[in-house]
């Protein structure tokens, strides 16, 4: 199965999606999308993701010490942007965007979904990820 | 008015904290043999800061809370340099000035000696001292930062006070940021629930820029921004005329709360 179909598959069940992205982080390497018909046009989406899971350091939110973050979701007037880092390897990162009808809870649970489906069927080994 | 270098104060004041509880000692700026002024720290408390050239301030300061006329007070400066004692101490000892004035009075000047002495973002080299200084009263770190944001950015401490007291949200830790310059700097301004150290501030700081860098790639900012951990904590952020609030949820009601707050008026 390659890449995109992978993501199609994975994110079925996000309710209002309309594009998604699988990158390789630093770099924002594109690994498959679906939804958009340019690269390019995937590229802000990519760069935000970027911004959001760069490696600096994390507060702690409890006494008990700092934990790392693995989902970001940034919500605007007519769309909803989520970055979920791959929980096996935090290289991995998927970015979903979908429109603000959906439930938000909603959509932050289908894309959790869909970053452990994606983890478990992409043979990510060709990137150097543990797969 | 002083242009206030944010990151070197933030920066020293976390130097303040690293040092061993149990030290005394000055954070000295500028060159061994022409000190601009310095830090007087006891047990990881700031007593007071100095900087050259603001000691007539804190004599005013003093003047200004104590019920003193100018004659004696200069009675008394002069006796205190003669004997080399501490003017406020020695007001406060002899009756002329009540102990909380002369706490607010030290407070303000520090702040004001603080930004003058990070302006110049001199090094701060440390001296330990054995036997302390004994002050009458004595800070954190955090409320010596606190003192200069008030100083300093009284708009934004207003501002973020009037967002936070709307919030109710009194169980829920929520900084408040200015941005700094172009380069999407932070600055801390004011901080709600418990006590937060400079050093955390610093670190929340550090890791909330990238908000602001995210929503600028995607050409706008978010009315709403939620950061999760692996253990299902979460931040949430948003921005309110012009400063931005990063809540520290540890609770999904909290987070509840604040996303209705903010997401429940849709624009037509």
């Amino acid at each position: 199965m390659n890449v995109s179909t992978a993501i199609q598959r994975a994110c079925a069940d996000v309710p209002g999606l309309v594009r998604a992205v699988l990158v390789l982080l630093p770099d924002g390497f594109h690994l498959g999308s679906v939804g958009a018909d340019r690269v390019l046009d995937l590229e802000p989406m990519i760069r935000a993701a970027a911004r959001c899971l760069a490696a600096r350091p994390v507060p702690a939110i409890r006494d008990d010490g700092a934990a790392p973050f693995v989902e970001y979701v940034l919500v605007f007037d007519d769309e909803v942007i989520v970055v979920e880092s791959g929980r096996r390897d935090p290289r991995l990162a998927l970015v979903v965007a979908c429109d603000r009808e959906p439930n938000l809870a909603l959509v932050q649970q289908a894309c959790r979904v869909a970053i452990a489906a994606i983890e478990d069927t992409v043979d990510l080994a060709a990137w150097g990820m543990a797969s | 008015m002083i242009a206030v270098s944010w990151p070197a104060v933030v920066e020293v004041l976390t130097q303040v904290e690293a040092l061993s509880p149990d030290v005394s000692g000055t954070l000295a700026f500028g060159a061994p043999t022409a000190t601009a002024g310095a830090i007087f720290v006891e047990r990881g408390r700031v007593c007071w800061v100095a900087a050259r050239g603001l000691g007539r301030r804190l004599r005013d300061l003093l003047q200004h809370h104590a019920a003193i006329p100018d004659a004696d007070l200069d009675r008394v400066y002069e006796r205190c340099r003669n004997e080399r004692k501490l003017l406020g101490e020695t007001l406060v000892a002899e009756g002329w000035l009540d102990a909380r004035d002369l706490e607010a009075a030290l407070r303000w000047h520090s702040a004001e000696s603080l930004a003058v002495l990070c302006a110049d973002a001199a090094p701060a080299i440390w001296s330990p001292r054995a036997d302390g200084y004994h002050p009458l009263t004595s800070f954190t770190p955090a409320e010596v930062l606190d003192d200069v944001i008030a100083r300093f950015a009284p708009d934004d401490v207003a501002a973020a006070a009037a967002e936070l007291d709307g919030l109710a949200l009194p169980d829920v830790r929520i900084a408040a940021f200015a941005t700094e310059g172009d380069r999407v700097g932070l600055r801390p301004v004011a901080f709600h629930g418990a006590a937060a150290s400079v050093t955390e501030l610093a670190t929340l700081s550090r890791w909330a820029r990238a908000l602001p860098l995210a929503g600028r790639e995607l050409g706008t900012a978010p009315r709403l921004a939620l950061a999760t951990t692996t253990t299902g904590d979460t931040i949430a952020s948003w921005w309110s005329c012009g400063l931005l609030y990063t809540a520290l949820c540890t609770e999904r009601a909290q987070l509840t709360r604040l996303a209705s707050r903010h997401l429940g008026a849709r624009p037509s």
